[in-house]
Formats: structure tokens, C-alpha cells, sequence
């Protein structure tokens, strides 16, 4: 004999299953490490856990000291998810790992400054310019001074991004190509001036994007989804009013407002994937094997994938 | 002697093996993936592709670290020897090397690269920073641990203060002094990595660093196992230093 109860029970779990049966049997994470650097490009990273609490992900943000420490660790599968400039990327995917480019990132954010004297990268022959070692502002001016034939007339001197101002400063270097806000902060300090708009190699604009690896995609793909909407969420927030990216460089950085408001114009949040977007990472990937950065390329079809956006 | 010296050898060498072994299982298990660990063999393929650059960079650091540790014993070991031996001079710097020598070379980049520019310079004097702390303190021990009685007999003859200084201080204190310059040593090839990122294109630490960027893990740990072997080198040919100098131990102290 059937009760009410039961009757009751049935009718409520029927109700319910549709919202419940999915979440068992996906059994996803629910709770993300997103590796991020501290910097201008990155500025979406801080605002993720807002967004990500929202659906339910608890989402801890971690701060590595430097690109190649950020791309270690998710390598190493200690964070899920990351920031990434884009050639980093490149490079571990050719070399086997399992790395998916989920979405755009940021664009722009450096810029090649020097002293008054030189008003274009010929004039830097024979002289020193400072450079990150493995960022794609490196990547790019290797690419121009190879391009113009004064690969080997110019002396690439490797400094860690905020270390360039003080050998600027005192002239031991004669240029930099920085990423945002240091090339900002030493132009409006007086201590050099532009002198190469960097955007106008193949890379283009092309920097940070949203990286995650694929053996976390395929087990967890409502969770990723989720990552990306969170993502394009804060890069909105960011396009619509990015004074709390610039809030957070005078208060990290120690930097005035005005540097930091002005660094800001340089740097261009996005998510757009459309276009020529994943031409434009194969144009990367062909540029790093030409400067013999990679040997092998990864698999394209499998290292782009824009379909969570 | 010989049976001795080989079961040094063999002693020696058991734990780098077994070390060698559990990474080798480890690779060939695929634990970590090739890029974050490569197998032993791929290290050996940079030894035998890439001699001539590992060579170029060890000779390049091997430079830097003997100025940076000669530049330090040149000026630890004076100073630690007139702090061990007057009070005064004790009492102003004591607070003074306490605080510096736990700075880690690593945060005073900035501050090098402000002071002393990009290059040789701030790594030479990185490597001189780290050198410093442990030579000076040793050799305050050492000079504090000279018997009273060598001071008391030299005083009886009249020594004057150079003569004590250099007859008897200084003698006394040399087992410190080189147990100093053996840590010394070691401190200036910590720092090495740290150094060689201000702006140099070579050296093991710039090699180490440019390959960690480029995510070449064969050659990082080709770069670890040199600046090890190389510290080795050097930890072994200051015990003989200290064995020849010091023959006057013999017998006194548990070798």
C-alpha cells in the first residue's frame, strides 16, 4: 500500500534530480587555485574569487614571484588554473605538457623606452637594452632587432622588471622594454622617452591568457566554465572602470596615481576570442621556433580552446 | 692508507647514489613529468653536448666566487680578529653583524643594483655579503678561544701588540679561521644563483636562470650538479689547506 509519505517523498525527488543527479555523478571540485603575477596584466586574478563565489567555487588566489614560477606550479598541478603569458604557455605545451588556452587575457602592457638620444631601435646599435627574460617583450624585440639585421649589435641585458628603473636612472642601460607600469613610471620620472611602439611586430598586442591544464578541464568541465564566466566577468568589470586595477598598483607598487592611471592606458583587458585570436597564438608559436625558443610546436587544435567563453 | 682512502671513496659516494638511483626510478616511473624532472640521462646528454658552455660558465663563476670569498677573507679576517681581541671594538659592531648577516643575499638585489650597478659588480659584491658573516664570526671564536696562558707567556717576553697578533693570535685562530672560509665558500656558491641574476650573460647562476625561464630542466640541474660538484672541489682543497697548515692539531683534536 502506497502513503502519503511516500507519495510525497517520490514527487520532491523527482523535483530534485534534475538539480542534484548532475552534481553527484560530475563529483567536480569545488574549490580552484589560480596562480596569478602580481602585475598590471593580471589584474583580473584578484577579482575571480568574487565572481567564482558566486557559483558556488571557493577559489584561493596565489601570487607567484615570477612568470616561470607560476608555469612550474601548474605544471606541477598545484594550481588548477592561471594566468599566463601566452608564449610561456607555448613553451611547456611543445615540450608535451598538457596545457589548454581557455581564453584571452590581456593585451599590450609594455612598451620599449630609452634615453632621449635614440629615436628608433637602429639608433640602439651597439648599445645596452634591458629585457625580462622569457617574456613575450622579449620575444617581440628579439623578433624587431632580427628583423631590422642588429640581432647581434645589441646588447640584451636580462633584468627582472622591477629592477630596470635604477640602472635607467643612473644610464647603464640605454633602453628598456618593460611591462606596465614600469616603462611609465621611468618616462614620467624624465628618465627616458618612447622610442619603439612594440605592437607592430606579428605578435601584435598578444600577452596574458587564461590557462588551465587538460586532464582538470576534462574532469572538471562545469567547474571550468565556470572560470571562464568568472574571467570575462572581471575583465568587464575591468574594461567598464579599471580604477581598482590602478588602486591596487599605488597601493602594492607604491606608485602616484597619476603613473598608475597613466600605465593603465597601455594595457587592454580582454576576453575576446574571436577574430584572428588563435591565428594569432599559432603566429606566436611561430615566431619562438624562428628565434628558436621551441623546437616542435604544440598541437594546435588541442592547445586553443575558446569553448568555454 | 690506501684501504682508508677508498672506503672515504666509497662512503662518500653511497648517499649521491642511492640519490641518483631513487631519481632514476623516479623518472622512469613517470612521477613527475620529463619537463619538471628529467632523467638522469638527459642530464649526461647536456654534460656531453654542452661541455663547452658549462666550462665557459663554471670558469666565469668560478671568478666571481673567488673574488667575492677573496675580497671577504681580505676583510673579515682583520676586522673578526680585532673584534675578538678588544672589547670596545667587539661592543660596536657586535649588533651590527648580528642584524646583517641574516639578510639573505637574494633581497639585497635592489639595494646592489642601486649602489653598485648592473654586471660583475653586484654580484661580486652579493658573493663578498654572504662570504662575509660566516669568516668574521669564526674568527671572533677562534681569537675568544686562544688560551689565556699563550697571552700571559707573551706578555712575560715583552711581545708587543703585532707580534702577539701575529705569533700568537693569528695561529691560534687558523683552524676557525679556514673552518670560516670553508663556509664561506659555501655561502658564495648559495649566492652564486641569486648574483648572477643582476644583469650578467654568464656564470652557472645565469645559466640556471635562463634555463629555469625556458623551462629546461636538464639544464638547471646540470647547472645544481656543477656548482655541488665545484663546491666539492673547493670544500675539500681548503681540509687539505687546513690539514698542512694546522699539522700542530695533530693528536691535540679528534680528526
Amino acid at each position: 500500500m502506497t502513503t502519503r509519505r511516500q507519495v510525497l517523498i517520490a514527487g520532491m525527488s523527482a523535483v530534485a534530480a534534475p538539480a542534484v543527479i548532475p552534481r553527484l555523478a560530475r563529483a567536480e571540485v569545488s574549490s580552484v587555485k589560480i596562480g596569478s603575477v602580481f602585475s598590471g596584466t593580471t589584474m583580473q586574478a584578484p577579482l575571480l574569487p568574487k565572481y567564482l563565489a558566486e557559483a558556488g567555487i571557493k577559489a584561493e588566489l596565489i601570487d607567484f614571484a615570477n612568470i616561470t614560477q607560476r608555469m612550474q606550479a601548474l605544471a606541477a598541478g598545484e594550481t588548477q588554473v592561471g594566468y599566463a603569458s601566452v608564449n610561456g604557455a607555448i613553451l611547456l605545451a611543445s615540450k608535451g605538457l598538457d596545457l589548454v588556452t581557455l581564453c584571452n587575457g590581456c593585451e599590450g602592457g609594455w612598451y620599449l623606452i630609452g634615453k632621449p638620444a635614440f629615436k628608433s631601435l637602429s639608433d640602439l646599435k651597439g648599445k645596452k637594452i634591458a629585457v625580462q627574460p622569457g617574456s613575450i617583450a622579449q620575444l617581440g624585440l628579439e623578433w624587431k632587432l632580427r628583423d631590422l639585421g642588429i640581432q647581434k649589435e645589441v646588447e640584451l641585458v636580462f633584468l627582472n622588471n622591477n629592477d630596470m628603473p635604477a640602472p635607467m636612472r643612473s644610464g647603464e642601460i640605454d633602453a628598456l622594454h618593460g611591462v606596465e607600469p614600469i616603462p611609465t613610471l621611468v618616462r614620467m620620472n624624465g628618465w627616458a622617452t618612447d622610442i619603439w611602439n612594440p605592437y607592430e611586430t606579428p605578435l601584435g598586442k598578444r600577452n596574458v591568457v587564461l590557462i588551465a591544464s587538460r586532464s582538470f578541464i576534462a574532469k572538471n568541465p562545469e567547474t571550468t566554465r565556470q572560470i571562464v564566466k568568472a574571467h570575462v566577468r572581471a575583465t568587464q568589470e575591468l574594461q567598464r572602470d579599471n580604477s581598482s586595477a590602478a588602486a591596487a598598483m599605488v597601493k602594492i607598487l607604491n606608485l602616484s596615481p597619476a603613473i598608475a592611471a597613466e600605465a593603465m592606458k597601455n594595457i587592454f583587458y580582454t576576453s575576446d576570442v574571436g577574430g584572428d585570436f588563435g591565428k594569432s597564438i599559432v603566429a606566436v608559436g611561430d615566431i619562438m621556433q624562428l628565434m628558436g625558443q621551441i623546437t616542435s610546436k604544440p598541437d594546435w587544435s588541442k592547445f586553443v580552446d575558446t569553448s568555454f567563453v | 692508507m690506501a684501504h682508508r682512502h677508498l672506503r672515504r671513496i666509497v662512503l662518500g659516494l653511497s648517499p649521491l647514489a642511492l640519490l641518483l638511483l631513487v631519481w632514476h626510478v623516479a623518472t622512469v616511473a613517470g612521477a613527475y613529468s620529463s619537463v619538471l624532472l628529467p632523467a638522469p640521462a638527459a642530464v649526461w646528454l647536456i654534460f656531453v653536448d654542452s661541455w663547452p658552455d658549462l666550462l665557459r660558465h663554471t670558469g666565469t663563476s668560478l671568478v666571481r666566487v673567488l673574488l667575492g670569498v677573496g675580497l671577504a677573507f681580505v676583510t673579515a679576517v682583520p676586522l673578526g680578529l680585532l673584534i675578538g681581541r678588544f672589547r670596545p671594538v667587539e661592543e660596536t659592531f657586535d649588533w651590527t653583524i648580528q642584524i646583517f648577516r641574516c639578510l639573505p643575499g637574494i633581497a639585497l638585489i635592489p639595494l646592489a643594483i642601486l649602489f653598485f650597478g648592473i654586471g660583475d659588480r653586484p654580484a661580486v659584491i652579493l658573493i663578498w655579503f654572504s662570504a662575509f658573516w660566516p669568516l668574521i664570526i669564526t674568527t671572533i671564536f677562534g681569537v675568544k678561544n686562544v688560551e689565556r696562558t699563550l697571552f700571559k707567556v707573551s706578555r712575560a717576553a715583552l711581545a708587543s701588540n703585532l707580534m702577539v697578533f701575529t705569533d700568537v693570535i693569528f695561529p691560534s685562530a687558523l683552524p676557525s679561521i679556514l673552518t670560516g672560509l670553508r663556509l664561506a665558500t659555501g655561502a658564495g656558491w648559495l649566492t652564486l644563483v641569486s648574483a648572477e641574476m643582476i644583469a650578467v650573460k654568464s656564470g652557472l647562476g645565469y645559466m640556471i636562470m635562463y634555463a629555469q625561464v625556458m623551462f629546461r630542466a636538464d639544464q638547471v640541474v646540470a647547472g645544481i650538479i656543477l656548482i655541488g660538484a665545484v663546491g666539492l672541489f673547493f670544500d675539500q682543497s681548503i681540509q687539505l689547506l687546513r690539514a698542512r697548515l694546522c699539522r700542530w692539531q695533530d693528536g691535540l683534536v679528534i680528526q
